[in-house]
């Protein structure tokens, strides 16, 4: 056991209160994410939940930030490869793409927060329109791309 | 906390770096797309920029992953540097955005 609580224990709400740093980052770089949003500081907040939780949280922020990565990759694609004869045409395809996995990234960010200060202070997880809106998102990309590929045809 | 491998039968840990490095390949696969478009387009100064901030996240997410390596002797770091690297890892995909918004308009 080395004399530290292993996953499926509870623990104790004082270990993760910042009081040792063993990540070892410098106060001021730490700072920057938590200044970043108007909200406490997390370990401040309520008791440290269970590691495993702790885990599923960040790897639905990871598997949300690779869909926004996604996202960017294929606007960077559209404006790259796609070839349409009216200039800019494509912009209109490429852009919307790559601003929705920059709103997907930061709004993801937020979500994990919000999911984070839930489970420390024991209530529910919070409501999330991400995937409404990712969905939404794609559809009316996907649309744009249709009439914009018969406008196309149309035109030459 | 410490992540020894018979008290985490879900493999949690294990589950968590794979994901860390599935979102490193994911954005070092859009800075090398950025890079290239850079290059083609003679932009050079921001080739080099798209090439550091893949170099940069790359470093990010190695760090993270080696902390969450299951059986390491040290304990787990606190939620502050949990929010520090998910904090770092939004704001590289916001700059990846950035960097590709200016590619495709350029």
């Amino acid at each position: 056991m080395r004399g530290e609580q292993r996953l499926g224990t509870p623990l104790q709400a004082g270990r993760q209160r910042g009081s040792t740093r063993p990540g070892g980052h410098p106060r001021r770089l730490s700072s920057l994410a938590t200044r970043a949003l108007p909200s406490p500081r997390l370990e401040r907040e309520g008791e440290a939940p269970d590691p495993r939780f702790t885990f599923a949280n960040e790897r639905t922020f990871l598997a949300w930030n690779r869909t926004a990565l996604a996202l960017i990759a294929a606007g960077l694609a559209a404006a790259q490869f796609l070839h349409f004869h009216l200039h800019g045409l494509r912009l209109l395809i490429a852009l919307p793409l790559i601003v929705l996995g920059a709103a997907l990234s930061i709004a993801s960010y937020r979500q994990w927060l919000a999911a984070e200060r839930s489970m420390r202070l024991g209530q529910p997880p919070p409501y999330s329109a991400m995937p409404q809106v990712l969905a939404l998102g794609i559809a009316i990309v996907a649309g744009c791309g249709a009439v914009l590929a018969v406008i196309d045809r149309i035109v030459q | 906390v410490s992540l020894d491998e018979d008290a985490d039968p879900g493999l949690a840990g294990d589950r968590t770096q794979l994901a860390w490095s599935r979102s490193a390949l994911n954005l070092s696969a859009n800075g090398l797309l950025i890079a290239r478009a850079a290059l083609e387009a003679n932009l050079v100064a921001f080739a080099i920029s798209a090439t550091a901030v893949t170099a940069a996240a790359a470093l990010l997410i190695w760090h993270r992953a080696e902390l969450l390596t299951p059986g390491r002797r040290r304990p787990l770091p606190g939620p502050h540097h949990q929010q520090l690297a998910l904090f770092s890892l939004a704001a590289l995909t916001v700059v990846t955005a950035a960097g590709a918004c200016a590619i495709a308009v350029w």
